[in-house]
This record gives structure tokens, C-alpha cells and sequence, in this order.
């Protein structure tokens, strides 16, 4: 096969396969309009390599479908051209697992600890109470779920602020399946005009976040950049045995004009703060409320 | 003027979860003004429609090669090739990054059988009369084909079922 396969050609090649099995009325393609130099070359190499010309007027149906089964191959090692050594099977994982559920019920479910978070967090927002939180919401409250370990789902809402300009996502949880209250968790702050097209998957949007910002993580003291799976110590004096992903986290900065900020918690089990969830780590209310009462979040 | 008040369509569930998490929940689908071109009245001119455009058929064909389940199913093959050329035109359009490509084209190609459970959609004709593209049925041959394409179908224009 060609080593400079280009997707754009692949896909004329596929428009030019699905234009040879369906017509669309009033939209007959010719292949000259819809094969360039690339895809020929492409449809070429195919033919030689497995002996089926796309442009034979007598191919066969079978013949056709092989020959996209062949560009969907070649389509999968294009991807897997763009992620070169990097790992995503946790990330796809975490997004095929997670489920978008309905914003009515999160209805019958309290949320506790609300006096502090009344208090101290969404000074912009009279309330959190689940019918409340829908109510204030610009948009509907849109939840994803995801199950978690031990019987404890994890649940994610989400809830714009009054002045429009961040969104906040809570990850709340019950003690145990049994149980009807849900307790929040963890609060996530974005900024809403860069993340409203993932605003219905705040599981998406957490791995956006990762893609486009990374984050910074003071660890110990230690501050690193931590982006995907990779950790950069930002202090060059660093034993290499002090990386730990995800290890214990006391602060995360803001960075720049599109701030991001994501609360991650520890893999110490003595931290009475931490609560882990698979891939995605969640801090304590309580600890995160003292940490955010230092922040800012609005754009004022 | 077709008489029908609902088009249907036989999606995948990794399908519909693809579109749901990436493309801002908007659906490319292939319908049909008809369910079952079996059950009509021979001569209802819609009983002609061949059993590769019928939903019915393809759902039951799905059902059966998940519940098998069959790895060397073709409308399975077939559908993880729609489903990356898809994702392929998505990162091309833009409507998605590199990054949610390569997500998506794993996804896909890891997916276990068990996401290939079929779905029924069931479309208002109400709701996507000016979004309707009709497919000349006489040369279909796609497993999946009905009559019509529907290219940016959203959520809140259709509701799933399943039959058990």
C-alpha cells in the first residue's frame, strides 16, 4: 500500500463507491468530479495489491465492499498514524462506558452539603438543590453517568452560572446503589464559550480539557504539567521517582485567559480527601469549597 | 406524496453513541416511510420495497448476528466501515479533531459485538420533511439502505425503540 495515503482521498474513493451502489436523485456525481490524483493512486495501489479495480464497470457488489473494507482498514492505520505511541485505552474506554442520562431524574435525589456550597462556592446561584439547580440552569441540567467501582455510581451535572460565562460540573455520587441521596463530590469550573459544544458530555469535555490544556499539579510541593500521560516536572531538580500520575494533588493553577481548572484527588489511601473512580479522580467538597474560596469564577 | 406519518430507521448502538458523544448528538441515518414491507397489502406499492431497504429485516438481521453472536458478520463489517468513513468526513468538516478521530476510529474498531445491538428509530415526518434526501431505490444494494438519507437528524427528532 502507498505510504502517502491522505484521508480526503479516502473518502472520495468511499463517495465514489457508495455514488457506483446508490444514486441520489438529482445529484448524479461523475468520477472525474469526485477522484483526484491522490485517490487514483490510492485505487491504484489497491488494485494491484489485491486485484480489485474500482473502476472496472463490471465489479461485482462483493468486489465493492471489499474495497471499502480495505479503505477502512487503511482509515484505522491513519489514525493510528496521528496518535503515534500515545495510549488512549483508558480515554475510549471512559467515553464507551459513559451514558447520558435525562435531566428529570436527578428530580428525586437531594443533594447534601449544601450550606457550605451555598456559602462559600456559587455566591451567583440562590440555591443547589436539585430542583433549583435545574431551574437556575441558562440550559437544561444535562447529566452523563458513568458506573463506578464498589457499587457507587458516579454521576456528573452540570450547571451554568447566572453571568453566563462558566459552567460548573459536579460529580456526585450515592453512598451505595440503595441509596437516594446524592452526595456531590467534586466541582469542575470551565469557562462555558470554550466548552458549550461538550456541555451534554462532561466526560468528553474532561478529556478536551486534558487534549487542549493540560494541567498543572503541585504535588508535594513539586509543580508539574501534566499532559494526557505524560509528566513534565517543571523543576529540573526533580528525582525522576518523584513521577507519579495522579498523585496526591493540593492545588491546580488557573492558566491564562481560558482558565482550567479540574479538581483530581490522590491514589494515597490515607488522604481522607480522595475518592478514586477509574480513570478520573474526584476531591471531597469539603477540601475543594477551602481551595476555590481563593479563586475567582467569573470573568469579572 | 407519501402517506406515512413516521419514517424508521435501524441504527447500531455504538452508532448512535458515536453521534451522541462526538458529532453534538446530530445523526446520519438511512429511513424508510416503511417498517415491514412484508406486512402490506401486496398490492400497497410499498410492499415492494426489497427486504435490504426493509428496517424490520435489517434490525432482526442485527439481533441475530449480536446474539450469536457472529464476529464475521457483514452488516457488522459493514457498519464499522460506514461508521469510520463517517468519522473520517467529520474530522475533514471539522466537526471534530484528531485527538476525538483517533477515539473514535478505536472505539469502533475495539467495540464488541454486543454495541452492534440494533436500535429502532422512529422519525416524525413532521419533524424532517425539508431534511429528507431520496435515494434512487432501483440500484440500492447498501444492507442498511431504505429510501431516504437523512444527513443532520438531531435527538430531539426521533425516539428509539428496541423489540425484544
Amino acid at each position: 500500500m502507498a505510504a502517502d495515503l491522505f484521508l480526503p482521498s479516502i473518502i472520495r474513493l468511499l463517495d465514489y463507491t457508495s455514488n457506483i451502489r446508490f444514486k441520489i436523485k438529482g445529484k448524479e456525481i461523475n468520477f472525474e468530479d469526485i477522484i483526484g490524483e491522490k485517490a487514483l493512486k490510492i485505487a491504484i495501489d489497491i488494485k494491484s495489491e489485491n486485484e480489485i479495480d474500482i473502476f472496472d464497470k463490471n465489479l461485482s457488489l462483493e468486489d465493492i465492499k471489499r474495497f471499502e473494507e480495505i479503505l477502512g482498514n487503511e482509515i484505522s492505520k491513519y489514525s493510528k498514524m496521528i496518535l503515534g505511541p500515545r495510549k488512549i485505552n483508558d480515554e475510549v474506554q471512559i467515553l464507551k462506558e459513559s451514558e447520558i442520562i435525562e435531566v428529570e431524574s436527578l428530580e428525586k435525589f437531594e443533594i447534601n452539603n449544601t450550606d457550605n456550597i451555598k456559602r462559600n462556592i456559587l455566591s451567583n446561584v440562590k440555591t443547589i438543590t436539585s430542583g433549583e439547580l435545574i431551574k437556575l440552569a441558562k440550559s437544561p441540567l444535562l447529566l452523563s453517568y458513568l458506573p463506578g467501582e464498589n457499587l457507587t455510581d458516579q454521576y456528573f451535572a452540570l450547571l451554568k452560572l447566572e453571568n453566563n460565562e462558566s459552567s460548573l460540573v459536579f460529580t456526585l455520587s450515592h453512598e451505595s446503589r440503595e441509596a437516594d441521596k446524592l452526595y456531590i463530590i467534586s466541582i469542575i469550573a470551565l469557562p462555558s464559550k470554550v466548552y458549550s459544544s461538550y456541555l451534554n458530555n462532561p466526560t468528553h469535555l474532561f478529556l478536551k480539557g486534558l487534549d487542549k490544556y493540560g494541567i498543572d499539579l503541585r504535588i508535594n510541593n513539586n509543580i508539574y504539567r501534566y499532559y494526557r500521560e505524560i509528566i513534565v516536572p517543571l523543576s529540573p531538580n526533580l528525582n525522576p521517582k518523584d513521577f507519579h500520575p495522579f498523585n496526591y494533588v493540593e492545588f491546580v493553577n488557573f492558566k491564562g485567559e481560558e482558565s482550567f481548572f479540574i479538581s483530581l484527588a490522590s491514589t494515597d489511601p490515607a488522604n481522607a480527601n480522595a475518592v478514586k473512580f477509574k480513570n478520573v479522580f474526584a476531591i471531597r467538597t469539603e477540601y475543594l469549597i477551602n481551595q476555590l474560596n481563593k479563586i475567582k469564577l467569573t470573568n469579572s | 406524496m407519501e402517506k406515512n406519518l413516521l419514517f424508521y430507521s435501524t441504527n447500531t448502538k455504538i452508532a448512535y453513541m458515536i453521534s451522541e458523544k462526538f458529532y453534538n448528538s446530530t445523526h446520519f441515518v438511512w429511513c424508510s416511510p416503511v417498517f415491514n414491507p412484508r406486512k402490506l397489502n401486496q398490492y400497497d406499492f410499498w410492499s415492494n420495497i426489497p427486504g435490504s431497504s426493509s428496517p424490520f429485516k435489517i434490525y432482526k438481521q442485527f439481533l441475530e448476528d449480536v446474539s450469536v453472536p457472529d464476529v464475521h458478520s457483514y452488516l457488522i463489517g459493514n457498519n464499522r466501515t460506514g461508521l469510520k468513513t463517517g468519522a473520517a468526513k467529520m474530522k475533514e468538516k471539522g466537526v471534530i479533531d484528531e485527538n476525538d478521530f483517533a477515539r473514535i476510529i478505536q472505539m469502533i474498531d475495539t467495540a464488541d459485538i454486543s454495541l452492534f445491538r440494533p436500535y429502532i428509530y422512529l422519525i416524525p415526518k413532521s419533524l424532517v420533511s425539508n431534511k429528507l434526501v431520496q435515494v434512487d431505490v432501483d440500484i440500492v444494494a447498501h444492507p442498511l439502505s431504505c429510501k431516504y438519507q437523512i444527513h443532520s437528524l438531531k435527538r430531539f427528532e426521533f425516539e428509539i425503540i428496541e423489540l425484544d
